[in-house]
């Protein structure tokens, strides 16, 4: 599900692991795949725990299993699936960016990236990712309305 | 000779008109190509099976308008017999050889009219443009299956507002 290098690894095994309210999962809306819900819920998590002293790379572990966990929810409906959360690499400023799968070719998909410098979750609209305007090689976010999940 | 890494000029400019586009077939246009740029151009490791890389730095402001003037009208006009003189292009040549060996029509089509627009456009570019780089790009996205027909659409733009909404991951 996940391409590239693993997030890092927190000391001790996955102490903010998402647990869904429902534990059975609602069906996706059509055009999307993960069960309904799930995925603001995770988002919601992740922001909380960040509030609740979760290091960036714990907050990054918890959003890698919780969508492990929504993917493995969303093959419970016939057809559906897979949630996809590749990890795209890290772009300029220490962006490590995760990105759904687009449902078509040409098609956006989602993103959601933790600066591992700042401690900053941002998702967001737009490009997502562009040629950064002065360093030649390397890759920028950029996000139209970003939504800032944490802080 | 290809640059070691990826450079571009009018990045800021670029995204601001990539972000001012509000029609559908207008804004799909730019955002199939910028996907496309993301899949073969741009250093993320994910995308490691190819790097397309040009031979100047590429300006971005251009390379949107130039696809998104190419899909302006649809169905699109018949291309000229020949290429518009002037630019401040290279690798035109290989270009031209290029264009010489599609066999869809319509892409060709589709093809021959992106070229004229960077040609035109990078009159006033500040850099020379390699218009083989920006064709070969243009070739990936819209030889990918269906682009053609949801950029002329606007369905690529309509999917795209979805994503406000995280529940259509």
């Amino acid at each position: 599900m996940s391409a590239g290098p693993p997030p890092p690894q927190p000391a001790s095994p996955a102490p903010w692991q998402w647990v869904p309210s429902r534990q059975q999962p609602l069906p996706p809306r059509p055009g999307g795949t993960a069960p309904s819900g799930d995925i603001p819920e995770l988002l919601r998590h992740i922001s909380q725990i960040r509030g609740q002293g979760a290091t960036i790379a714990e907050a990054e572990q918890a959003w890698v299993e919780g969508m492990r966990l929504i993917n493995l929810r969303a093959a419970q409906f016939p057809g559906n699936g897979p949630v996809v959360n590749d990890f795209l690499g890290t772009a300029q400023g220490g962006w490590r960016t995760y990105r759904g799968q687009p449902p078509r070719p040409g098609d956006q998909a989602f993103m959601i990236a933790f600066n591992e410098r700042t401690g900053v979750v941002i998702t967001g609209q737009g490009q997502g990712l562009r040629p950064h305007p002065t360093l030649p090689g390397q890759t920028q976010l950029h996000l139209r309305k970003p939504v800032v999940i944490y802080p | 000779m290809p640059l070691s890494a990826f450079q571009a000029v009018n990045v800021i400019e670029g995204s601001d008109y990539f972000d001012s586009l509000e029609d559908e077939r207008q804004a799909s246009a730019a955002i199939a190509i910028h996907m496309a740029w993301l899949q073969h151009s741009s250093s993320m490791e994910f995308f490691k099976t190819e790097r397309l890389l040009p031979d100047s730095p590429v300006d971005m402001l251009l390379l949107y308008k130039a696809t998104v003037e190419t899909f302006a009208q649809w169905p699109p006009p018949p291309p000229d017999r020949e290429l518009p003189s002037g630019g401040r292009v290279i690798n035109l040549a290989q270009a031209e050889q290029r264009l010489r060996s599609l066999s869809d029509p319509r892409q060709a089509a589709l093809a021959s009219l992106f070229v004229s627009n960077v040609i035109r456009l990078s009159a006033t570019s500040s850099v020379e443009q390699d218009v083989n780089y920006c064709l070969e790009l243009f070739l990936r996205c819209i030889q990918q299956d269906g682009v053609i027909d949801r950029i002329a659409s606007g369905a690529i733009k309509r999917h795209s507002d979805l994503l406000a909404d995280p529940d259509y991951w």
